[in-house]
């Protein structure tokens, strides 16, 4: 029996990969809202749960958005919404043995002549000091939306709708775009119906579409149902903060040319 | 006779003996509380990795034949991304092999979009390697992503060791 416990347990630890580094954070975003000259502080929990001990790195970065939705990353001070140099953090570098923890501060300080909506990034980077070749280090970062108390401004307008259809069985896209027009981070929940007639026959709800303030984004949903030969009407409907933008238009489904 | 009596009244004492101390006392009741912690967790499982000796001209593979493997974690509402970039080109002394000739492809056993099925140059920070599903955020799922590097050397590389630091990010 024995025997057989100990091959289980040299089985499994050959297919669970060993990690050199292994960092946790909490929490992995930040939500503020602050007057102006007003000050906002707390913490962030930082872990090194592998078995190495790691030295850790923390600082500010910018970010905007990239086409795929993701956020690219960029010096800080160089975005018109950055808050990078608000934000002071201690400690800002430290080390970490394995499983050990560490609760960084930070504090967030709104300038007096602050408005609109802000966002930065805390890096957490760890770096393992012996190598040889190609070093790897790992960063996990801690995203900040901040919004000036009193200015926030949110608004969009939904655009652009085109429906590619043509006959049955083949896919159904409908493509449109989102223009974040306010002065502060978006994140919006698409919805979309299709209509036979009145009756609503499809309704899905789509990813969240994440703006920054002058961002247009655009966005493509296929409709994995397939839809029988006749006359369709689709809708678009944008939610964020309370508010819905609709956008709908009509559409054919012609007969499969293999019947 | 004797003996079932005496068997009779340890029965009693043991009953007793096993009675909660508080069973007499008027019932109340006590608020348990535990703060969960959230989990977003990025894993390396190399600290380094090379591309063993390669000449002016050539294009080569990590002489790791396993790969780099990264791995996250989230308990967020929030999907998350990992990149990987280098900080500054393979450089040796003054001289540079530029990032557009370090590329990178491999595998992911996550269920959300990955976009190293086909070889990404290192000089694009745009493209996010793997965004996780909305199912692997309802499961709190580690999803192993595996990276295999490649590297031309130009021609007109001078010789040397040439050297930079491969960075994986994880955010939201």
């Amino acid at each position: 029996m024995l025997i057989v416990i100990c091959l289980v347990i040299g089985a499994w630890s050959l297919v669970i990969p060993a990690f050199a580094l292994s960092i946790n954070i909490d929490p992995s975003n930040i939500k503020v809202v602050l007057k102006p000259g007003e000050t906002k502080t707390g913490e962030i929990l930082v872990q090194n749960f592998g078995g190495t001990k790691i030295k850790v790195k923390a600082y500010t970065e910018d970010w905007v958005y990239a086409p795929d939705g993701s956020k690219t990353f960029i010096r800080s001070g160089s975005s018109v919404y950055s808050c990078s140099s608000w934000i002071k953090l201690d400690p800002a570098s430290f080390e970490l043995a394995p499983k050990e923890d560490k609760k960084v501060k930070y504090s967030i300080i709104a300038p007096n002549n602050a408005s609109g909506g802000h966002v930065s990034v805390i890096f957490f980077e760890a770096v393992i000091d012996r190598y040889e070749g190609i070093a790897v280090s790992g960063r996990i970062g801690t995203i900040v939306y901040l919004d000036t108390e009193g200015d926030i401004k949110r608004s969009g307008e939904l655009k652009d709708l085109v429906i590619e259809a043509s006959e049955e069985g083949s896919p159904v896209s409908l493509n449109f775009s989102f223009v974040n027009n306010g002065n502060s981070h978006i994140s919006a929940q698409p919805n979309i119906k299709i209509m036979d007639g009145g009756k609503m026959i499809i309704e899905k709800k789509a990813k969240n579409i994440n703006t920054l303030p002058g961002d247009t984004k655009s966005s493509m949903i296929k409709i994995g149902e397939p839809l029988k030969e006749g006359k369709y009407k689709a809708q678009v409907e944008i939610s964020f903060d309370g508010k819905t933008l609709k956008s709908q238009s009509d559409f054919t489904i012609s007969k499969s040319a293999q019947k | 006779m004797n003996k079932f009596r005496l068997i009779i009244i340890l029965c009693l004492l043991s009953c007793i003996l096993h009675l909660p101390a508080f069973t007499l006392q008027a019932a109340g009741s006590i608020t348990a509380v535990v703060t969960v912690q959230g989990t977003f967790n990025l894993m390396v499982n190399t600290d380094s990795f090379d591309f063993a000796r390669l000449t002016p001209g050539q294009t080569g593979g990590m002489s790791r034949s396993e790969g780099v493997e990264v791995a996250g974690t989230s308990s967020g509402e929030n999907p998350w991304y990992l990149k990987v970039s280098a900080e500054k080109p393979l450089t040796s002394g003054d001289n540079t092999i530029p990032n557009e000739n370090f590329t990178w492809h491999g595998t992911s056993e996550g269920t959300g979009d990955w976009s190293g099925t086909q070889e990404k140059s290192l000089a694009d920070p745009n493209v996010a390697a793997y965004m996780s599903s909305a199912e692997e955020l309802d499961q709190v799922k580690k999803v192993i992503n595996r990276f295999d590097f490649m590297l031309h050397v130009p021609e007109d590389t001078k010789p040397g060791e040439y050297s930079t630091t491969v960075k994986f990010t994880m955010t939201e």
